[in-house]
C-alpha cells in the first residue's frame, strides 16, 4: 500500500536518512527536518519500503508537503 | 548589498525598521491581532539587531507554521488566574510566548513599583524568543529584571541519558547610569544545538566538552550528538543545577508542564512547543536612589573593563556589551539576513499577499 510521508511543520531538510529501496520499520526516521532550530525526525508511519524521496537536503518545506513515498 | 556568510552562503543587509514592518505584516495577514503582531516583530528584530540571530526573523516561518497547524493560538484567551499585590499567574492558552512574556514583565514592573518586588509566572505558551528583551524592559524602568523559561526535554540530567529538561535559559538585567545595562542572557547548555549542526555540515569535529553520545559519554562527533546524543550542560553539574532552578520557577511554580511531561521536541509538529516562565522585577528605589545604583553599576563595569588583560585578549566585556555594540552597528549598517531567511520571508509575503521590500 502506497503512503505519503508528509511534513508536520515548516522546516529545512537537514538530512535524508533513508534512500529509495530501503526497508524501514514503523518509527524509523526517513527525513530529519530542522525547524525552530531543532532536529525534528519525520518517521515512517508503518513498516515498508521507501519508494521515493521527494526532497533534497537544504530544501525548505511546509507543513503538509510530501517528503517521501512509502510502499 | 550581498555579502558572503560562512554559515549560510549569502546574506543581505536589511534595515531593521523595514524588517520589523515586514514581519508585522506577515503575522497580521496570518491572523494575529495587530498589536500582538507588532510585539512579536519587535522582539524578533531586536534579537537580530543584537546579533542573536537564532531568535530573530529566522523564527517567522516556524511561528507561522505553528499558527497554520493549530499549535500556536493567535487569538488566545490569556487568563490571569491569580492576582495579588506582588504576584500574578498567567495561563497562556498556547499563545505567542513573546506576547505573554511582555505582558507578564509589564505586570511585574507595575506591581514592583508599588510593592518593591514582584513576580509573575506564565504557563502554557509557545516559544518566547530572546528572553533578555523582557529583563531589559525592567532595566529601562529602573528595575532589576529576571526571566527564566523551561521547555521541551532535550538534555538529560547530569550523569543521565534520558532527556529531562530544555536548555533552560535565564536572563538578568541591571540598569547602569552612563553605561548600557548589564544584560546576562544565557542557556544553561554549553552551546546551542546550531553549533553542532554547523560542525556536521562542515564535517568538522566538535570540542569534547560540547556534547554526549548515545551512551551519555562525551563525543567529538557532531552527527552522533545530533541524532543520538545530547548537548552538555554549561559547567557540568553546575549548569544542570541552574537548569533545575529554571525548571522549578518556570515550570513547577507556574503550574505549567515540567520535566518529561513537556511534549518532546522530536514530536514538534504533531505536538505543540510548550514552555512556561517566571518573571521578576525588583524596584531599586526600595534599596537606594536609582542614580546611586546606576553609578555603582558603572563603577563595577569600570573595574571589569580595566582589568589587566589575559594574554591574547584585546578587550574585556561585561554581559550584554557585545550585543549592545552589535545593535549600534546594525542600526547603521543593517541586519545581515541570511539567504535562507530572506527566501522564507519572501515566500510568506507572496503567500499572504503582503508587500515584500527587503
Amino acid at each position: 500500500m502506497r503512503e505519503e510521508i508528509k511534513a508536520h511543520i515548516t522546516g529545512v531538510v537537514f538530512q535524508i536518512t533513508a534512500k529509495p529501496g530501503d526497508t524501514v520499520a514503523a518509527g524509523d526516521p526517513v527525513i530529519v527536518l530542522e525547524s525552530m532550530k531543532m532536529e525534528i525526525p519525520v518517521e515512517a508511519p508503518r513498516a515498508g519500503a521507501v519508494k521515493e524521496i521527494r526532497v533534497v537536503e537544504g530544501q525548505t518545506v511546509q507543513e503538509g508537503d510530501t517528503l517521501a513515498i512509502l510502499e | 548589498m550581498a555579502q558572503t556568510d560562512e554559515k549560510s552562503g549569502g546574506v543581505t543587509a536589511v534595515r531593521a525598521e523595514k524588517l520589523r514592518r515586514l514581519v508585522e505584516r506577515i503575522f497580521t495577514a496570518a491572523g494575529v491581532p495587530a498589536a500582538d503582531a507588532a510585539t512579536v516583530a519587535e522582539v524578533l528584530v531586536e534579537a537580530d539587531l543584537r546579533g542573536v540571530e537564532s531568535h530573530g526573523a529566522t523564527r517567522v516561518a516556524g511561528y507561522v507554521s505553528m499558527i497554520r497547524t493549530g499549535l500556536l493560538n493567535p487569538k488566545p484567551g490569556v487568563e490571569v488566574v491569580r492576582d495579588l499585590p506582588s504576584t500574578a499567574m498567567l495561563e497562556g492558552d498556547q499563545a505567542f510566548g513573546i506576547v505573554v512574556a511582555k505582558r507578564a514583565m509589564e505586570m511585574a514592573i507595575d506591581k514592583a513599583r508599588r510593592a518593591g518586588i514582584a513576580a509573575v509566572t506564565a504557563r502554557n505558551v509557545t516559544h518566547t524568543g530572546m528572553i533578555g528583551f523582557y529583563t531589559m524592559m525592567a532595566a529601562r524602568a529602573g528595575m532589576i529584571g529576571l526571566a527564566m523559561n523551561n521547555g521541551p526535554a532535550i538534555l538529560p540530567p547530569f550523569g543521565g541519558k534520558t532527556p529531562t529538561m530544555a536548555t533552560n535559559p535565564f536572563s538578568v538585567a541591571f540598569p547602569a547610569a552612563r553605561e548600557q545595562p548589564i544584560v546576562l542572557d544565557m542557556a544553561t547548555s554549553i552551546v546551542a544545538g546550531g553549533k553542532l549542526r554547523l560542525a556536521a555540515k562542515k564535517g568538522l569535529p566538535i570540542p569534547g566538552g560540547w556534547a554526549l553520545d548515545r551512551h551519555g559519554v562525551p563525543t567529538t562527533d557532531p552527527s552522533e550528538a545530533i541524532f543520538h546524543g545530547f548537548l552538555q550542560w554549561a559547567g557540568g553539574y553546575k549548569g544542570f543545577g541552574l537548569a533545575t532552578m529554571v525548571e522549578v520557577l518556570g515550570g513547577v511554580l507556574s503550574g505549567g508542564l515540567f520535566g518529561r511531561d513537556v511534549p518532546p521536541m522530536k514530536d514538534f509538529g504533531k505536538d505543540p512547543l510548550v514552555t512556561s516562565a517566571f518573571y521578576l522585577a525588583i524596584n531599586i528605589e526600595n534599596f537606594m536612589p536609582l542614580a546611586e545604583f546606576g553609578a555603582r553599576v558603572d563603577r563595577l563595569i569600570e573595574h571589569v573593563k580595566s582589568s589587566e588583560r589575559a594574554k591574547g585578549t584585546d578587550e574585556i566585556f561585561v554581559a550584554g556589551e557585545i550585543e549592545f555594540r552589535k545593535k549600534a552597528q546594525r542600526l547603521q549598517g543593517g541586519i545581515p539576513l541570511s539567504d535562507v531567511v530572506h527566501r522564507e520571508l519572501q515566500g510568506l509575503a507572496a503567500e499572504y499577499g503582503v508587500p515584500f521590500d527587503l
